[in-house]
């Protein structure tokens, strides 16, 4: 009972990383219909960023930023230069997800070649655990809640309150309509990306904060388990994907109090299977999306 | 040097088998299957499993069966256990779902077996692996190291040929068409009263005898088979010679693989390590193959060597009917 009330403080923290980079990619999933396999890159890149700003200048504050940053700028050119491209040539869908993985391929042997394979220690400045509430969690953890919780406010108030959001809104629900309506869905698309890629280098940087020490695979071990909080949620439903998130990241802590701990991701994966076979569209979902063919 | 030629085509051919049989996934049935890697493990793990005798390891067995029985026996086996995962996986995977979220399934079924292989050390012996498999016949032939060389890369090469000639038959058969005809218009094909889950079902099986074989050729090769060694970016290689070589064109397929699994690695293999960086080649290979994915897809959509086409389809001036059915939404 005691370990089960730990996990759950630890599947919150797990909850928060995940939350903010399934957000990142129901976001960008939504608006522009492609799934991204290098969105577990751009984490990576923002881990990185963070890792190498922190052996010049140690702060946490510029380390987050600059990690955002990098994620935003790579996120932004890669969808300028190379999906962008892509999309007005024509490409099917399956082409784009395939063009995402050589992306992916692309950016995680870049960091493998600058900073080589070996595991990188990154540890953030940590006080003793505390008790809050029945969790036992550490100053470091709550700030990691702390900052998700404020990000996800600061998206929910942007996609209800303003007209960029509305837009983005419009643009995933249909995005022809939207254009005819005389929103500018080239430019919400490119605006998507900027704004997934600086939340997913920020996740990446949590991340980073979290574990400890990572090397080059860091953001793509992570991808599939992002993918099935987003499914779980409901791909393109951005509350369901904070509640995917939740689940997932709770269900693999609590998980790994009874089964070995080598497999609580499969638990997410197994999670994202049986969310795809029985119920596509999300556990939340009160509209079908275009997920099981022939709809 | 000569050695080091036979030893490079031999796996050269292995991979080709590899390549071709995801092509009847990726190629015939427009399924982007990305969990190929993990059939080809269960593949060679079974195949070597039933070569094996029972295993000697202290402390329990490391690994199931131990049949020891002879090569042949084996690579059937193999072939047979990776048809009956890709049966099992396919028949959930490719009930109803679009494409992008096929792919994703399958990246998470090869993520869960990954994580049993590596996990499970009762079976699969954990970093260990399965190894000491002897050299398939040579307990007959008895040919020295040299001349053994050449043995397997024509064994290897005759397992090809008939893998070849088996599934070019099935290309031009009914079944084929009837694959490209779904791959090009599933509701068409439906329409005209094909089973489109049944027909992506049999293509996905008969990639996965495929896998099977060159898994059970890859065990025997390296003589050891290791849980470590199946990770999913082998898949994402597999298919940078895909495309490279033309998708669905078996001739392109194959050099395909010759130029971007044999011909790009071996030569890299040649320069000059750069010291404390053991991880640099890797990695610029790997970038290598995601910029070969990216050039080909703009240049050459259609690969080095295009699927040949009836005459009747008009082709348009991007030459890439394929990919103008449904655009992306932008």
């Amino acid at each position: 009972m005691h370990d089960l009330v730990h996990a759950l403080g630890f599947g919150l923290v797990t909850a928060a990383i995940l939350a903010l980079s399934t957000v990142a990619v129901s976001l960008q999933f939504s608006v522009t219909n492609i799934p991204n396999f290098a969105q577990g890159e751009l984490m990576t890149i923002g881990a990185y960023a963070a890792y190498s700003t922190g052996l010049v200048v140690p702060n946490i504050a510029l380390e987050a930023v600059v990690a955002l940053a990098m994620g935003a700028i790579v996120a932004w050119s890669m969808n300028r230069f190379v999906i962008q491209p892509f999309a007005r040539a024509g490409a099917r869908n399956i082409i784009m997800l395939v063009v995402t993985i050589g992306l992916a391929l692309v950016f995680q042997n870049t960091i493998l070649a600058i900073f080589g394979g070996t595991e990188v220690v990154y540890k953030l400045p940590n006080s003793a655990p505390m008790n809050i509430g029945p969790f036992l969690l550490t100053p470091r953890d709550l700030m990691i809640i702390g900052a998700a919780i404020a990000i996800l406010v600061g998206v929910h108030l942007v996609l209800r309150y303003t007209k960029f959001g509305k837009s983005q809104r419009a643009v995933s629900d249909n995005a022809e309509l939207a254009r005819v309506t005389g929103i500018n869905s080239y430019r919400v698309i490119e605006l998507t990306w900027l704004w997934a890629g600086a939340m997913a280098g920020f996740s990446g940087f949590v991340l980073a904060a979290q574990v400890g020490s990572f090397s080059p695979t860091v953001g793509f071990t992570f991808l599939l388990v992002v993918f099935a909080s987003a499914v779980v949620g409901g791909i393109g439903q951005i509350y369901g994907s904070m509640l995917g998130a939740l689940l997932i990241g709770m269900g693999m802590e609590v998980s790994a109090v009874y089964i070995p701990g080598d497999y609580k991701q499969s638990f997410a994966f197994v999670a994202l299977i049986i969310t795809l076979l029985l119920r596509p569209s999300g556990l939340f979902a009160s509209v079908s999306r275009n997920i099981v063919e022939g709809q | 040097m000569l050695q080091y030629l036979l030893s490079a085509i031999s796996i050269g051919s292995i991979a080709c088998i590899l390549t071709l049989g995801l092509n009847v996934r990726w190629g015939w049935a427009g399924e982007l299957d990305l969990a190929f890697y993990a059939y080809v493990a269960i593949g060679a793990y079974m195949g070597s499993v039933i070569i094996l005798p029972p295993s000697h390891e202290p402390g329990g067995s490391a690994w199931i069966l131990g049949l020891h029985q002879p090569f042949l026996v084996g690579l059937i086996g193999g072939a047979i256990s990776a048809a009956a995962a890709s049966l099992i996986i396919g028949a959930l995977a490719l009930r109803k779902l679009r494409g992008d979220y096929f792919a994703i399934t399958t990246v998470a079924f090869s993520l869960i077996i990954t994580a049993i292989l590596t996990q499970e050390k009762q079976i699969f012996n954990g970093f260990n692996g399965v190894y000491g498999l002897s050299q398939p016949f040579n307990d007959i032939l008895k040919l020295d190291p040299d001349t053994y060389l050449w043995f397997f890369f024509g064994m290897c090469l005759v397992i090809l040929g008939i893998v070849y000639f088996v599934l070019n038959l099935l290309y031009n058969s009914p079944f084929g068409r009837t694959l490209r005809a779904i791959r090009e218009d599933e509701t068409a094909a439906a329409a005209f009263g094909r089973n489109v889950y049944l027909d992506k079902l049999k293509a996905y099986v008969i990639g996965g005898v495929c896998a099977g074989i060159g898994g059970v050729l890859f065990a025997e090769y390296l003589s050891a088979w290791n849980p470590s060694s199946w990770a999913t970016v082998e898949t994402f290689l597999l298919y940078t010679a895909i495309f490279l070589g033309g998708q669905a064109n078996a001739r392109g397929v194959l050099v395909g693989t010759l130029l971007a699994l044999v011909f790009v690695p071996e030569v890299t293999r040649f320069l000059p390590d750069v010291p404390g960086h053991p991880d640099l080649f890797p990695a610029l290979r790997n970038i290598a193959s995601g910029l070969l994915i990216l050039g080909v897809l703009w240049f050459r959509p259609a690969g080095i060597f295009p699927e040949p086409r009836p005459r009747d389809i008009p082709r348009t001036p991007s030459d890439t009917p394929r990919v103008t059915a449904q655009s992306v939404n932008v």
